[in-house]
């Protein structure tokens, strides 16, 4: 077969790979380039090569942003990327953090983690950066930057994708600050790779320092440092995945007979070696001339180099018959044991790691992908020609959903793009804060005006997306709501509402309206920033796999859930509390006795329900923990947040049966009472021991301290009002008996 | 009033028990952070199982908010101590108010029914945890696959034994208990004897956590030197389980009264061996050895993970039961314990961690003999119903309350 392309592709194909090899490191780069007969690469990588005996820095001070007169010119997108192409793209599987899921997911937690947002704003100077009239801004969207990553990666390096959360960061690696950008901005690939030495020494240095090598000893620069590092590493993987599908620029080894393997071309293509790299190990072994030898071991050693540059993506499943979605099961006594599906066999490979099967002679596993990788090549080539693109990637398609699906692993992620696609969290949120704005023009209108009956049915509407989206990720994950820290946010927030609008519905005194759309929104706000941040900060997506003890969906489903509906009503006893403190402080509706009484019975209502599930949850915890570790009781820091909840409460409702806690006591007392919540819920995590401290979250501590503070200025207005109440008290019934009577409450 | 009955109207009162429920809460909180310091294990004898304690307050650096942490605080406040009762103490006196307030002196009636039941819930989980504080152990079993195995050891406690080193089949050990012995003084001693053994063991000087290394340069040890090698104090371990106690002893042979000095630790690879009384005795430091009333065989041991990555989806042990003559093929697993004749067996860990597929891999059960095992369970169900009931009343009562119509504006006077 001759491959032969017009010389013009060749030339651009050949030195977008000396790019591409440019930033995967100048060791392998060296080696490649030199194979492949690419000065720029060749020299290039060998001017930067680090110095023997150091850990090696890929492509350190290797300056792409004042390229060599010979460096290969960009080839840039020609229009936006055709939707059918991003929809195709974004529905191919892949394997990632031990599951499996739809690229678009992949694309859109990369993006999240690099950028910040799963959008990428920036300006496109349509090919003529000096000139500005031409400019556009344009949006992007993850797949279509992933896109863009792999298919364009000398392009892509302009994007703007690395948000630094302060420009100290450019000032540690050396790297000028550039006018007109803040001190938190987004910066492209280009803009700091000047840096990349710096930074990656420093990395390395980090790494190697006892101390700084856990993350909590770090300073934030240090830890904006690390991290930076690792995004630039992950994203130059990206750029890499797509190095062995740039077509033609592999030569042919002169003198030898491998021309009935790879054509008689003077070049060939990754997928022809892949296809014969059984043929080509023989004649490495005992082929019929040393040209035909040596020969077959450079194309062998070439194939296996372009292989394990796309090590960033997990794309091929090892077969396909049906696997169960776990993998290596390490067996300690006997031989491996077949089970349905195999075992060892369980894991998707990356294209280096298929190459080595194909190279033992996996004859099966090759026939099943080499229509794949034939595929991404052909896409490559055409990724300015949008049809030939759209064949090329459908043929990939249509080839890994086929063996996902054999695999019965490919079932839900249709339904995980359209759950992401919908975004319900986001369309709840912003229908919770129109509500908010209902809520507040109806509190100037009477009270049995039209609007005002219609609010809690109007708040169902919101709670109703975000139920949904909660029972879709349950769908998903074939799990309970509630089984991830991430998890517990959307779920108190929606129970929140929920019993704020059964409180509305018994009271209708539009308190619980309010209490419902502000929460509603507030706390979905705080699901997408949570989701942000731990993205930004982890690079984990929001369904991740889960530990060993937590793989009961019983537990689950029983004391998680009890649990954190006690957290839920634990808040919402709270904000009764505030609006009783803050409308005392402030004046609101004075003399109307009636409607902080029914403040305080909300709040000792909700206390009633939030005890019952924490004590009952918190219990529960402990039967769980009984069955898996063995005891009932272990005083780590997690149970003892739950403990505290349930003390807490119990002491409010003896307090006020005891007389000792009137109406702004107990109001008092239940704004306290979240900040206990706040520790049990976020803050023992933190702490870094016990047997629950898998759920920390970095970087959290200052919104804890402001949370407390908040709270702490209520308490202590609550307090003063207190001591006021009982001095006016005192005053006036300076000669009264008998014991106390309190709002709605009989004492014993 | 008399001062009996003014005692039980204190001890029944609502006020002590919320006074009783906020120091238990200020207990707890305090026992949680202070582990990050001092680890669970200190944490928990020093605030859950005391009657009294000193707690270390502070010291307390104040700093105007959001100042740069790098100019440092405003001032510092030195630590100080702080006396508090101990949460043992605390739970004692609930017990005696919830049965005195909760249950005594609760007016009986339709709508206390819920509390009373709650109550009652409360003091059977009360009663749970004390009886597994009190009688219940617990140890680690490890074994390989295909080994058999009865014995399973303590996770804190360590003994010091002493046999015959002769002996075959099913060998009498003597045993000292740590308790006796690693609460000494300094500067005494503690003498053991036996009738069986013909010499008695003084130990001498005892250390919670050390090493034994070869007496030089290096090392000022923390005692004699004997034999060459010494012993070295070393700070304690966060985690009770990694510290590695250690021991003088000194061997008084009863007849000849000769007198033998000897260090022993728990770390060491061989017994101490003593030859007295025409024959060879071994001694040893060794974690403390419990005994199962049946066998565990492990015929295999799974773990598998989730698909690229290193972290374990599930993990099984399936083994065989031997009981009498009754052999049982059973499997054990992560929240799917064994429970037989008043032990379970828990799933806990395999090892060694890094092993590869080709290394065989030891499969490692927690054993606990808890009489209460399954009482919390029960004491939930109690509880949650009656809350469940109490609530619900309180609920119908609320919702009854806010349909009534509203009082009708008193007529202006005239």
């Amino acid at each position: 077969m001759n491959l032969a392309k017009p010389t013009l592709l060749r030339t651009l194909a050949r030195r977008a790979v000396a790019a591409a090899l440019g930033l995967i490191g100048p060791a392998i780069g060296a080696t490649v380039g030199a194979a492949l007969g690419i000065p720029s690469a060749q020299a290039a990588a060998q001017e930067t090569a680090a110095p023997q005996g150091e850990p090696v820095d890929e492509h350190a001070g290797h300056d792409h942003a004042n390229e060599p007169h010979d460096a290969p010119p960009e080839v840039r997108r020609a229009a936006p990327w055709d939707p059918e192409i991003v929809a195709l793209f974004g529905e191919l599987p892949i394997l990632e953090q031990g599951r499996v899921k739809p690229l678009s997911t992949f694309a859109g937690f990369k993006l999240l983690q690099l950028n910040g947002t799963r959008t990428l704003r920036m300006v496109d100077d349509r090919g003529t950066p000096d000139q500005k009239d031409d400019d556009v801004e344009v949006k992007l969207s993850p797949t279509e930057w992933l896109l863009d990553c792999l298919f364009f990666p000398e392009a892509s390096r302009r994007h703007p994708c690395f948000q630094l959360q302060t420009w100290e960061v450019l000032d540690a690696i050396g790297v000028e600050r550039i006018d007109g950008r803040k001190k938190r901005d987004r910066y492209s690939y280009l803009e700091l790779e000047p840096g990349r030495p710096q930074l990656f020494a420093r990395a390395r240095a980090m790494m190697s320092d006892p101390v700084k090598r856990e993350a909590k000893n770090r300073s934030y620069l240090d830890e904006q440092l690390m991290q930076l590092a690792m995004k630039m590493n992950q994203y130059e993987g990206l750029l890499g995945a797509l190095v062995f599908a740039q077509q033609e620029f592999l030569e042919m080894p002169a003198g030898a007979q491998l021309a009935d393997l790879l054509g008689d071309g003077k070049t060939t293509r990754f997928s022809r070696l892949l296809e014969h790299s059984a043929a080509l190990t023989e004649r490495a072994a005992s082929g019929v001339d040393e040209a035909t030898r040596t020969g077959a071991q450079r194309m062998l050693r070439l194939a296996q180099q372009m292989a394990d540059f796309a090590s960033a993506l997990t794309l091929f499943p090892p077969d396909a018959k049906p696997a169960p979605l776990v993998k290596t099961t390490m067996y300690n006594s006997g031989p491996a044991e077949k089970r349905p599906g195999g075992s060892e066999e369980e894991e998707w490979l990356t294209l280096g790691a298929l190459e080595q099967r194909v190279a033992a002679g996996d004859a099966e596993l090759l026939a099943l992908h080499l229509p794949a990788i034939v595929g991404f090549e052909d896409a490559f080539a055409a990724r300015n020609d949008p049809p030939r693109m759209k064949a090329a990637l459908q043929q990939v398609r249509d080839t890994l959903v086929r063996t996902a699906t054999g695999r019965e692993q490919y079932a839900k992620i249709g339904s995980e793009i359209s759950y992401y696609e919908a975004d319900l969290f986001f369309r709840a949120l912003v229908l919770y804060v129109i509500c908010f704005v209902l809520v507040a023009v109806g509190w100037l209108l009477r009270a049995d005006h039209k609007l005002n009956r219609a609010l809690p049915w109007l708040l169902f509407v919101p709670l109703a997306l975000h139920v949904a989206a909660i029972a879709w990720r349950g769908y998903l994950r074939a799990r309970p709501p509630v089984s991830t820290l991430y998890e517990t946010i959307p779920f108190i927030t929606a129970a929140i509402v929920l019993v704020a609008l059964v409180i509305e519905l018994i009271d209708r005194r539009r308190i619980g309206v309010v209490f419902a759309a502000v929460l509603g929104a507030a706390g979905l706000f705080l699901t997408q920033r949570y989701e942000a941040k731990e993205a930004f900060d982890k690079g984990v997506d929001t369904m991740p796999q889960l530990v060993a003890v937590l793989d009961t969906n019983f537990w689950l489903s029983t004391h998680v859930t009890s649990v954190t509906i006690g957290y839920a009503a634990g808040l919402l006893a709270a904000l009764p509390g505030i609006v009783f403190i803050l409308g005392k402080l402030f004046g609101l509706r004075r003399g109307d006795a009636d409607f902080y009484r029914a403040l305080t019975r909300m709040t000792y209502g909700v206390l009633c329900f939030g005890l019952l599930f924490s004590v009952v949850g918190t219990i529960l915890g402990g039967v769980w923990a009984n069955d898996s570790w063995g005891r009932f009781w272990g005083w780590d820091p997690k149970e003892n947040g739950a403990l505290m909840i349930c003390l807490w409460e119990l002491a409010i409702l003896h307090g006020r049966m005891g007389g000792y806690l009137r109406d702004i006591g107990v109001c008092t007392a239940a704004v306290f009472g979240a900040s206990i919540v706040v520790f049990s819920w976020f803050h023992v995590n933190q702490l870094g021991v016990g047997l629950h401290s898998y759920g920390a979250t970095d970087g959290v501590s200052f919104w804890l301290w402001t949370t407390y503070g908040g709270i702490a200025l209520v308490v202590l207005a609550g307090l003063w009002l207190a001591m006021e109440a009982r001095a006016a008290r005192k005053a006036s019934t300076s000669n009264a008996v008998g014991p106390a009577k309190v709002a709605g409450f009989e004492t014993d | 009033m008399g001062l009996l009955k003014k005692l039980y109207a204190l001890l029944s009162s609502y006020g002590l028990a919320a006074l009783l429920l906020v120091f238990l809460l200020l207990l707890t909180w305090l026992g949680t952070l202070e582990q990050v310091e001092f680890g669970l294990y200190e944490t928990q004898k020093k605030y859950f199982e005391s009657l009294f304690l000193i707690h270390e307050a502070g010291p307390f650096a104040v700093r105007l908010p959001f100042s740069d942490p790098a100019k440092g605080p405003l001032m510092t406040i030195p630590a100080f101590p702080v006396p508090l009762p101990g949460v043992y103490l605390l739970l004692s006196l609930l017990v005696v108010n919830l049965v005195l307030g909760g249950m005594v002196r609760l007016r009986k009636d339709r709508s206390r029914a819920g509390i009373l039941i709650t109550h009652f819930g409360i003091l059977f989980m009360l009663a749970a945890g004390f009886v597994e504080f009190r009688w219940s152990h617990e140890g680690v079993l490890q074994v390989f696959p295909q080994e058999r195995s009865r014995d399973y050891y303590s996770y804190h406690e360590w003994d010091i034994t002493v046999r015959d080193a002769d002996a075959t089949g099913r060998v009498r050990e003597h045993v000292i208990p740590s308790e006796e012995w690693r609460e000494l003084a300094p500067g005494a001693t503690h003498r053991f004897t036996h009738d069986a053994l013909p010499f008695d063991v003084l130990v001498t000087k005892t250390f919670r956590n050390c090493r034994v290394v070869p007496q030089g340069p290096m090392f000022k040890g923390d005692g004699a030197v004997i034999d060459g090698y010494v012993v070295l104090d070393s700070k304690p371990e966060m985690e009770q389980e990694f510290n590695v106690p250690g021991a003088y002893l000194t061997i008084a042979e009863k007849t000849t009264g000769r007198q033998t000095d000897a260090i022993v630790w728990g770390r060491q690879m061989q017994p101490l061996t003593v030859d007295a009384g025409g024959k060879r005795w071994l001694i040893d430091l060794g974690k403390r050895r419990h005994e199962l009333p049946f066998d565990i065989q492990l015929d295999k041991f799974i773990v598998e993970f989730h698909p690229g990555t290193s972290m374990a989806r599930t993990y099984w042990s399936n083994i065989t039961k031997f009981d009498g003559g009754q052999q049982t093929a059973m499997k054990i697993t992560m929240n799917e314990p064994l429970r037989h004749q008043g032990y379970t067996l828990f799933q806990t860990n395999w090892g060694p961690q890094d092993g590869n597929l080709d290394q065989p891999l030891y499969s490692v059960f927690t054993v606990v003999e808890n009489p209460s095992d399954q009482w919390p369970k029960w004491s939930c169900y109690v509880i949650a119903v009656g809350l469940l009931l109490h609530f619900s009343l309180r609920l119908k009562k609320y919702v009854a309350s806010t349909r009534r119509p509203a009082p009708a504006p008193a007529a202006p006077k005239s």
